[in-house]
Parts: C-alpha cells; sequence; structure tokens
C-alpha cells in the first residue's frame, strides 16, 4: 500500500468516526457447506492475526447435576489429540511466537490464539482437529476436576465478593440456567464423568453450532483456503436443542443474608431486564452511566464523595443472549451503615423514574459510551472478541454497526420509561454480605 | 522562552526489522524533546484510530516514602485530581466524564504514573487536565481527610484478599526494613501517621519537571504536541531532586516461614522465594528465558508438574520483580489446605533439578521462538509501545532496547540458561509466606523451618 493510500484511509476514518461512530474495518463473511461460520476482519496495522473459536454453547445448556461441565469442558480441550497429543497443543502455539487462551460463560465458549501473521494456519490446524478429535481419558480428567476445583475456590469460595456474585446469580433465577455460574457447583464438578464429557462434546462442537473469527494481518483468500483446507472435511451434526426454560416474571424483592468472614459490609443487588436484542439495553446502559459512570456520577459523588459512607459503588446493565440482570454493588467504609447506603442508592434508582435525566447527563453518558466503544477496538483481538459478542448477545454480529446509532438515539424520556419498567423495587433481588469475625468463621466451619 | 530543540528521533518514520522469518517489529514514529525545564517530552504516533493516551510519569515511588509514612507517594498521587489552584474535585470529575475520558494516578515502588485517555476530538480537555493537576495541585486539608479515610478503608478490605495478604506478609519478611518492605498503598498505622504538610512537602521534593517524563501516544502530530506541552508545562520550575539512599535487603539465610492465620481458608496462598536481580543486570535475557521454562508459561515445568500432572493448583508461577534496586524473585500458587506442603515440595523439587541439568532442545527453542514471535505483536497499541519506553528511561536501558530485545533473546545458550538457574534461585535460604488455615496447615509446615505466626489484623 502506497503511503499516499494510507494517508487516505486514515482522513476517512477519522471523519467516519468523529460525524457518524461508524466503524473503521469491515467483516468478511463466509460460509462452509458444513454450517460453520467464518468471520474476516482484515487490517494490516499490526503484524499479528487473533484467532478464535466461538461455539455457542454455555453454562446456560447445562442441567443440574453437571453445572460447570462447559468451563470443566473447555479446561479438557487442552488434552490433547491423537495428532497433537497432550501438551503438543500449547507447545506448538507458544513455540511459534503466539499465545492463547479460552473462557467460558452463560451463553458461549470461545477459544484463541494469537499469532505472527506466518503462523495462522497452525492455529487453524489446531482448532479445527481438537473440535472433533479430542483423545481424553479417565486420567486427565480426574485431575483438571481437581484444577477447576482450585479456580473454584480461589474465585468464589475465598474471595467475599466472588461468593456476592455467585449468589446474586443462584438466588435472582429460579428457573432460568442462569442460575448458576459458569464455574458450576462444587459437587457437580466432583461427579461428572468421562461420559458426561464425551456427550457434550458431540452434542456442542460442531461445525454447525460454531463460528471463526479471524483478525488482523491477513490475506482473506489465503486464510479462507487453509479454512477449507482443515475445516472443510468436518461433518455436521443434528443440531442442540435450544434452551427452552423461560425465566418467570418476578414478583417481588428478595432479599438475601449471606455471612462470611470479611472486613467490611457490601451489598450486591440485581433487577431482572431483557435479553441482548431488545433495544431497551441503550438506554439502560445510559442509566447505569449516569448513576455510577465516574467520580461525577450520581451515586459516587453522593456517597462515596460527599457523604463519605460507600468504600465503593458500582453497576452495569448485562448483555445476555437470555434476559440478563442490572446489578449494583456497593461496599461501606469503616463505621458506616450498610442499611443507609443501600437506602441512598434506591433513592437514586426511585429518581431516575420520576424526573428526566439532564441534557447535560444524557451528553455525558454517550460521550462515555462512545469512548468505552472506541478504546475496546484498539487490536485485533479486543475486535474480534467484541464482534463474537455482538453475534452470541444479540444474535447478528453484524449489530456493531448499529451500536453507536442505538446509544446516539436515547432520550431521556428513554431513561425514564426504562428506569419505571425494570429497575423497580419488585424486580429486584438483594444479597447482603455480613460480615463475621474469624473466630466465628471458624467455628462455623 | 528559550526554544528547545529536538534531541533525539530514535526512529524515523515506519521501521521493519525482520526477524527469524517471524513477525516484523513495525514501530510507528517516535518524536523526542526535552523542555528547558528538564521536562523530558515522548511522542509516539499511532494514527489508526482517533485516541490519545497521555502519562505523565515522576521518578518517585513508595520507595521514596520515609520509614514510618509508607504510601505517602500514592496518597500524593491520589490527591493530585482532587482539586487544583482553579479548579475543585468536583470540577475535574465533570470535566474528565463529560468527555468519557480517563484520569488517573498511580504508584508502585519506583515511580508515579499519571495517565489521562480521550478521544482525539477531546485532547484539549485531557492534556489540560493532566497539566493541570500535576503542576498547580492544591493538597486541600479537606481533600486530604478525604482521601486518607477512602485510602485506609481500601487498605482494610483488601485483607480480604489472601494473595494481596500472602504478597505483604511475604515482602515484610524478606525486605525488612528496606523500602521495597512497604506496601505502597501503606498500612493503616502509617497512613494514619502522615499530614496534609507531609504531602506537600513530597510533592516539592520530588513533582519537579526535571524528575518527570510526559509521554503522548496516539493519533498526534509531534510538532502540535511540542508547542501544547511547551505552553503548558513550561511554567513548572525545576529544582534539584532529593537523593535517595539506597539500602540493599539482606539475602534471607536458612529457610523461615511467615504463616498468616485465615480461619475460614479452604486453600492456602503460597509465596516463597529471596532477592532477585534488578531490571538492569546483565543476566535479564538468560533469566528471562530460564524463568519462561521454569514457571513463566503455561508450558512451565512447575505448571506441568503441579498443575498438570498433580492437579494441585489452577495457577503457579514464578516472577522476578523488574526493578530499580532488586525486588523478590519468587515463586507463588494456592491449592487446597490438605496438599499445601505437597504443593510446596513438588515446587522445590522442580527447581532444585532446573539447576541440575540443561534445558532440553524442545524447551530451548520453544522459548526462544516464543519472545520473538510474540514481542513485535506485544507493541500493537502505542500505550505499548510508551511502557517499553518508560523501562528504557527509568532502569538505564539502552536506546536501541526495543529493536536489540529479539536479537538479546536469540544470543542465549543453554548453558547461560542453567547458570541462571544456578545463581539466581538458592532453595537453601528461602522465606516462605503461607495464608491459610493455622488449624489445618501448621503442623505440616513446620520442616521448612522456624514457623513465625500471625493474624490478618497485624497487617
Amino acid at each position: 500500500m502506497s503511503k499516499w493510500k494510507q494517508a487516505a484511509v486514515i482522513v476517512m476514518i477519522i471523519s467516519g468516526l468523529a460525524a457518524a461512530g461508524e466503524l473503521n474495518f469491515t467483516i468478511e463473511k463466509h460460509q462452509l457447506a458444513n454450517g460453520l461460520m467464518v468471520l474476516l476482519l482484515e487490517d494490516h496495522s499490526c503484524p499479528t492475526v487473533t484467532i478464535q473459536a466461538w461455539y455457542r454453547c454455555g453454562s446456560k445448556n447445562e442441567v443440574p447435576g453437571i453445572t460447570g461441565i462447559s468451563h470443566l469442558f473447555e479446561h479438557m480441550m487442552f488434552k490433547g489429540t491423537k495428532k497433537y497429543p497432550k501438551e503438543k497443543f500449547d507447545r506448538l502455539v507458544l513455540g511459534n511466537g503466539g499465545y492463547n487462551n479460552a473462557w467460558t460463560s452463560f451463553d458461549n465458549t470461545t477459544y484463541y490464539e494469537v499469532m505472527p501473521p506466518s503462523k495462522v494456519e497452525v492455529a487453524i490446524d489446531l482448532e479445527a482437529d481438537r473440535s472433533r478429535n479430542l483423545a481424553i481419558n479417565e486420567q486427565n480428567l480426574s485431575s483438571e476436576k481437581q484444577v477447576v476445583l482450585s479456580e473454584r475456590s480461589m474465585r468464589y469460595d475465598n474471595d467475599p465478593f466472588g461468593s456476592l456474585y455467585e449468589q446474586i446469580f443462584n438466588n435472582a433465577y429460579v428457573a432460568h440456567p442462569y442460575r448458576w455460574l459458569p464455574i458450576g457447583f462444587e459437587s457437580d464438578i466432583k461427579s461428572i464423568t468421562l461420559q458426561d464429557c464425551l456427550d457434550y462434546y458431540r452434542t456442542h462442537y460442531a461445525p454447525n453450532n460454531s463460528f471463526l473469527i479471524i483478525s488482523g494481518d491477513i490475506n482473506s483468500k489465503e486464510v479462507m483456503k487453509m479454512v477449507e483446507k482443515h475445516y472443510g472435511p468436518i461433518k455436521a451434526e443434528v443440531n442442540q436443542a435450544p434452551v427452552r426454560t423461560v425465566e418467570p416474571p418476578q414478583r417481588g424483592e428478595k432479599r438475601i443474608q449471606y455471612h462470611k468472614m470479611a472486613q467490611l459490609p457490601a451489598f450486591i443487588a440485581g433487577f431482572k431486564i431483557p435479553d441482548g436484542k431488545s433495544p431497551d439495553i441503550y438506554a439502560l446502559k445510559v442509566a447505569a452511566r449516569v448513576l455510577f459512570g465516574g467520580e461525577s456520577s450520581r451515586l459516587y459523588r453522593r456517597l462515596v464523595y460527599e457523604e463519605q459512607k460507600a468504600l465503593f459503588v458500582d453497576g452495569e446493565a448485562a448483555r445476555y443472549q437470555d434476559p440478563a440482570l442490572f446489578y449494583v454493588m456497593a461496599g461501606a467504609v469503616p463505621g458506616s451503615n450498610m442499611d443507609s447506603i443501600e437506602a441512598e442508592v434506591w433513592q437514586e434508582i426511585d429518581k431516575l423514574q420520576t424526573e428526566p435525566i439532564t441534557d447535560y447527563e444524557l451528553q455525558k453518558a454517550k460521550n462515555q459510551l462512545e469512548s468505552e466503544f472506541i478504546f475496546g477496538m484498539q487490536t485485533n483481538e479486543s475486535r474480534a472478541s467484541m464482534v463474537g459478542s455482538f453475534e452470541i448477545n444479540t444474535g447478528d454480529y453484524m449489530n456493531i454497526y448499529k451500536e453507536a446509532e442505538g446509544y446516539r438515539s436515547v432520550t431521556a424520556a428513554d431513561v425514564m420509561r426504562v428506569a419505571k419498567k425494570y429497575l423497580n423495587s419488585r424486580n429486584r433481588t438483594v444479597v447482603i454480605l455480613v460480615p463475621e469475625p474469624p473466630t466465628q468463621a471458624s467455628i462455623s466451619e | 522562552m528559550k526554544k528547545s530543540k529536538i534531541i533525539i528521533n530514535i526512529l524515523i518514520a515506519v521501521l521493519f526489522i525482520s526477524v527469524n522469518g517471524f513477525a516484523q517489529l513495525k514501530l510507528p514514529p517516535i518524536t523526542e524533546e526535552t523542555l528547558d525545564n528538564g521536562l523530558q517530552l515522548v511522542i509516539v504516533e499511532n494514527h489508526e484510530l482517533p485516541l490519545v493516551t497521555m502519562r505523565l510519569v515522576v521518578k518517585a515511588g513508595a520507595a521514596n516514602d520515609p520509614n514510618e509514612k509508607a504510601g505517602l507517594a500514592n496518597l500524593t498521587a491520589g490527591l493530585l485530581r482532587q482539586g487544583t489552584a482553579t479548579l475543585k474535585a468536583t470540577e475535574i470529575a465533570d470535566k474528565i466524564d463529560f468527555v468519557g475520558g480517563s484520569l488517573s494516578a498511580s504508584t508502585n515502588r519506583d515511580y508515579t504514573n499519571i495517565s489521562c485517555s480521550v478521544l482525539l476530538k477531546h485532547f484539549d480537555v485531557g492534556f489540560g487536565l493532566l497539566a493541570d493537576i500535576v503542576v498547580n495541585p492544591k493538597f486541600d486539608s479537606s481533600e486530604f481527610a478525604r482521601e486518607l479515610n477512602q485510602t485506609i478503608a481500601g487498605v482494610i478490605q483488601s485483607k480480604d484478599d489472601p494473595d494481596n495478604l500472602c504478597e505483604r506478609g511475604f515482602n515484610q519478611a524478606l525486605f525488612g526494613t528496606n523500602p521495597y518492605g512497604r506496601p505502597s498503598v501503606g498500612t493503616e498505622a502509617s497512613l494514619k501517621n502522615i499530614t496534609v504538610e507531609d504531602v506537600k512537602k513530597f510533592y516539592r521534593d520530588y513533582y519537579l519537571p526535571n524528575n518527570a517524563i510526559l509521554l503522548v501516544a496516539g493519533d498526534v502530530m509531534p510538532a502540535a504536541i511540542i508547542k501544547e506541552t511547551r505552553k503548558a508545562f513550561s511554567g513548572w520550575e525545576k529544582g534539584s531532586v532529593p537523593v535517595m539512599n539506597s539500602m540493599p535487603a539482606n539475602e534471607p539465610s536458612g529457610r523461615s516461614v511467615v504463616l498468616i492465620d485465615k480461619p475460614d481458608a479452604t486453600q492456602s496462598n503460597i509465596r516463597f522465594g529471596h532477592l532477585g536481580i534488578t531490571r538492569k543486570d546483565p543476566d535479564y535475557y538468560p533469566l528471562l528465558l530460564m524463568n519462561y521454562i521454569l514457571g513463566g508459561s503455561f508450558t512451565s515445568r512447575l505448571n506441568a508438574v503441579v498443575r498438570v500432572q498433580k492437579g494441585l493448583t489452577y495457577d503457579i508461577r514464578t516472577q522476578n520483580e523488574w526493578n530499580v534496586m532488586p525486588g523478590a524473585y519468587y515463586c507463588n500458587t494456592y491449592t487446597p489446605n490438605e496438599s499445601t506442603m505437597i504443593a510446596i515440595q513438588a515446587s522445590l523439587d522442580v527447581i532444585k533439578k532446573m539447576q541440575t541439568e540443561l534445558v532440553t532442545d524442545e524447551e530451548f527453542n520453544e522459548a526462544k521462538n516464543f519472545y520473538s514471535g510474540y514481542y513485535p505483536g506485544s507493541l500493537e497499541t502505542a500505550d505499548n509501545i510508551v511502557s517499553e519506553i518508560i523501562k528504557i528511561k527509568l532502569y538505564g536501558l539502552p536506546v536501541s532496547y526495543i529493536e536489540d530485545f529479539t536479537e538479546n533473546i536469540n544470543k542465549v545458550t543453554k548453558e547461560a540458561i542453567l547458570k541462571a538457574a544456578k545463581n539466581h534461585w538458592n532453595t537453601d535460604n528461602l522465606i516462605f509466606c503461607v495464608v491459610g488455615k493455622a488449624s489445618e496447615i501448621e503442623k505440616m509446615l513446620a520442616p521448612l523451618g522456624p514457623i513465625t505466626k500471625k493474624t490478618i489484623d497485624q497487617f
């Protein structure tokens, strides 16, 4: 590419973003005969390529008894195949100058590699191979269950905030599988069998239940040849059944007292909000910025800065495939009263239902959302993750192009409407962390 | 005002360096300038997205805190955005939040980092605020009292984090009265010793243009940035920077254990080690590769044995702290109460083996290839490049450090790796810190050495 062309592209990007918030990258879509969707984001500004394999399965596809299997299985995907046994997977990625990892959430399980451009095929080959040919056994399952139990202890059981986070989902949902976290319950992790894993693998890990995103310094045509070569021969499977359970409406506040050894009291609350396709998400995200966005936000200024009662206050409107939570979290400073902090949080939320936010606050929230969106696109990896999240959470990756317009069109009246509809006391679950001194905790163990 | 001039252009235009047929190092233009008052300015251009990240680095950190006032550097940094000569704390928050930017300060052992990120169209707001809080902070006494109470509350809350407790206990035992033994954020007791006058003095002593570097990265034009910097920072008066008496810490002799009792713990957090090497040490590259193979990657020997084979933990790693003075070289992990001693013994065995034989060809090639391939891509954002430049400036590394990185990695031999393992691990002289349920684990730790038992309240 000549220097002149480069300069022209830059000008377009800036004016585009400044004027309309359009994205400065194009997404090329391909579909293999076996149903695998491939999204390519060609961009030559940095010599890296991210390869992400997204499976449309997460903890919401589990049932009681095998909770946590999606995440445990994610760990098992690193255990090797006949072609690349044992730790060969990691050795090949790292030894070719790349790095890799994976994550499991409610709605998806995603694996990724970040490679130098000349080593893209190494990752495509490895991902295609393990999507069908995994060789796992009783022995490596048994030791990996111990690893996952250790992860669970670290993230949730031995961390008061991790515990609160688990509790809010355990208690806010009564029917829908969001009621357990992707980590799963301890007893289920312990009792999952090799057969459970193999069944899970066969059902969910098929080309027609997954998609690839390849982002960065690639030649799209060349990369598609590699994808065809490695994924083409893999057969489609009968599609998994979608989750049938619909969470029934909540008709009153739920309050949970959670006793745990901790230094300071805190609480977490969750209001039920709609799924990721709902246009109400934009106004809810604006509401979250007005309440929690920076030190000038309503709740930070009141509780942390002026009254100095809270150590922190935070919240967000989560976007998932199925109806999600608008969550709020606050912690007290020593000597301050948790009840009064909670009461003031509700006062500020109630105010959103009765008084329109100011034009200034609305514009501030929109500026914050725009900034988050653009800063979130700095790397090949973060761009790919964002595109994948839109596909999973909104049902269509193309919605990423509508995001900026979605925020821009929010009005003060919209914020008031969604606050009334969703952020009301009948629709909320509250979990209160009641700190216990060390001696008591010791006895209760 | 005299005209300053461009001192070095590290690299002009786009530079490509081919490395072993791997990725190419592709650095954007970098411009350097020094103002008359001594403020160094570094500009990194990246025109991909319309955003700017700015960092002002003051070469004073927690190590510069007076012994009984640990947390002073951190508190001073935190107070910068809580009011200037012309703006109240609330006005600063309003301005930065309105443009969707971020403005924050953080302190580590060696330096203080004041950062601001904004979209390019809001550059004036971000740059103006950054300059104002650095040059004209007010340190109002009511803001001081509020920030102090918040910081103390944060210290109290952090006692719920076993990894944080383990780090504190380990550093205290290893470094003793050396400045690196104190937590950067301070302790409840040390914070209560600090007055607003201490903060003002710390600022007067260390926040000097000739003790600072301003780094601006993103979609910017160097000429314009140089002009803006002169306008905003020329009034900042230079001064003489106090010289810190560096006190080397003592290596541990023999093995000893600090056990912090956390009666509700189901896992033990473990950290053990001794002093490591400084960032400037000539053994940096051999140690980097040795550490990758020992405990610095997912394919490391420690991960293979303790996590993959034995299933004792989700995470185990070894790390040398890269500081101006020697930091710690340690191993840390966590494991269920009952396997505490098994995990420690297994880790020690792996470390000892590392000191007795050459690494395999497979390990050697993987480690080198990893760094050769990974490093160029790790400079993807302008802010990543800024982090590397800060290392050059603070640790006195050669200007060509970024370009020479892969070459230096490829110069390391297997013999040098073995030598690094022998020289930089000493399993006879170790400090162990374990945070866990004492009633279940104290007895099993006894063979390690004398145990000093502590409660969470002592931190």
